[in-house]
């Protein structure tokens, strides 16, 4: 199935078609938006949680709101994928509080270590290797909440720092200050876990 | 963007093509069942819904009646009581006449016109489920009403489907309170015009 690389990128008017439809019970309507979004939906828990079976019922939990209170959604507020995120990171959020995946950030951190992080041009040229890659999925799981959310909707969703902004209801800028703390962040720890040369 | 940043995005994006790239198919299904059920349930309780209201302007359509019935008093329609049977046993037309006049009530013509009223003769009257033969019957009224056949079923009336879905004239029996006690299906409003 395609699932789209950038869903808040679509058109919205397409969105609000499709949810006016779902809203009356054409389930034509439901099965689009449904191949639409459960993709990247579905990717956005997994890098979240690291869990397919979270990421399979945030998923499922996702898509019964949107059957069960389609009114919930106002299009004033802002776009169908945006609302469909939001639920997708709460309900992320209470899964991760339960099973305490989340990690927190290694106590040591400083900002000594992104200045000279910040520097280091080498760090990452062995990234491409699959077992690497698995390290750069740990070192995602790692990172404190606010941070692995920028990492996940910008870098590894595609998404634009506006659009990751709604979701995670903080302005642009917020969400670039983070995503630029995370990345040294994750070059810190790919260098602490011995990943990287 | 630097080159480590540029290496960084890279190893991103294959992150994300190694990644799951959706829910099971089973997933897809047992969601667009349980749309399919939601909706199914949500009709159901939109027809429910429906059905209250009509009955409720059906109720609404006999208590006018009721509280014409000074008005209809003044212009003489007094007429004998008839004498309800049990319910289980449907009532003769007997003796009892018309005796409301009002824009949304048919105009009535007397039971013992057999000629003119053939269908009526036919009929009988069947008592419903709020007719109770413990209660005296001091004074009935008979209004014959054009109203949907739907509109019978929801007073207890049995009625076909077809019926159900077309207008109808239908004698109905009242108490002095306004309670319906018994019902005669005259004729489809759709033929009415042989009546006046």
């Amino acid at each position: 199935m395609d699932a789209p690389a950038s869903p808040m990128a679509e058109s919205l008017s397409l969105d609000r078609e499709l949810y006016r439809q779902l809203a009356k019970g054409r389930e034509e309507a439901f099965s689009a938006l449904y191949e639409r979004y459960q993709g990247p939906i579905f990717r956005f828990a997994w890098h979240m949680s690291g869990n397919s079976a979270t990421a399979e019922d945030v998923t499922q939990e996702v898509f019964m709101l949107l059957i069960r209170n389609p009114k919930n959604y106002d299009p004033a507020k802002g776009s169908l994928a945006g609302y469909l995120f939001g639920i997708a990171r709460n309900l992320t959020r209470r899964r991760l509080d339960r099973s305490r995946l989340d990690a927190p950030l290694a106590e040591d951190w400083t900002d000594s270590n992104e200045n000279e992080l910040a520097g280091d041009t080498d760090l990452l040229g062995d990234l491409t290797r699959s077992e690497l890659l698995q390290c750069l999925q740990k070192a995602i799981l790692g990172l404190p909440e606010q941070y692995r959310e920028v990492v996940v909707l910008c870098d590894l969703s595609e998404m634009s720092y506006p659009d990751a902004a709604a979701v995670l209801e903080c302005p642009p800028g917020t969400v670039a200050s983070r995503l630029h703390r995370a990345r040294l962040m994750l070059k810190a720890r790919l260098e602490c876990q011995g990943c990287v040369k | 963007m630097t080159q480590p940043e540029n290496q960084l995005s890279d190893a991103m994006r294959r992150l994300n093509a190694m990644a799951p790239q959706g829910a099971s198919p089973a997933l897809g299904d047992a969601l667009k069942d349980e749309f399919r059920r939601h909706h199914v349930h949500r009709r159901r309780i939109q027809a429910a819904r429906f059905s209250l209201i009509a009955a409720s302007v059906a109720a609404c359509v006999v208590l006018s009646v009721v509280m014409l019935k000074p008005h209809a008093s003044k212009t003489g329609a007094r007429h004998d009581l008839p004498q309800m049977p049990p319910p289980s046993e449907p009532v003769s037309a007997g003796p009892i006449e018309a005796a409301v006049s009002r824009s949304t009530v048919a105009k009535v013509r007397a039971p013992h016109s057999p000629r003119k009223n053939p269908a009526a003769e036919g009929d009988r009257f069947v008592a419903l489920p709020t007719f109770d033969p413990a209660i005296p019957i001091d004074h009935l009224e008979m209004v014959r009403l054009d109203l949907p056949g739907r509109a019978l079923q929801l007073v207890g009336f049995p009625v076909s489907e077809e019926i159900a879905e077309r207008r109808v004239l239908a004698d109905v029996l009242l108490a002095q309170d306004g309670t319906p006690y018994a019902l005669r299906l005259v004729k489809s409003s759709d033929t009415k015009e042989q009546w006046q």
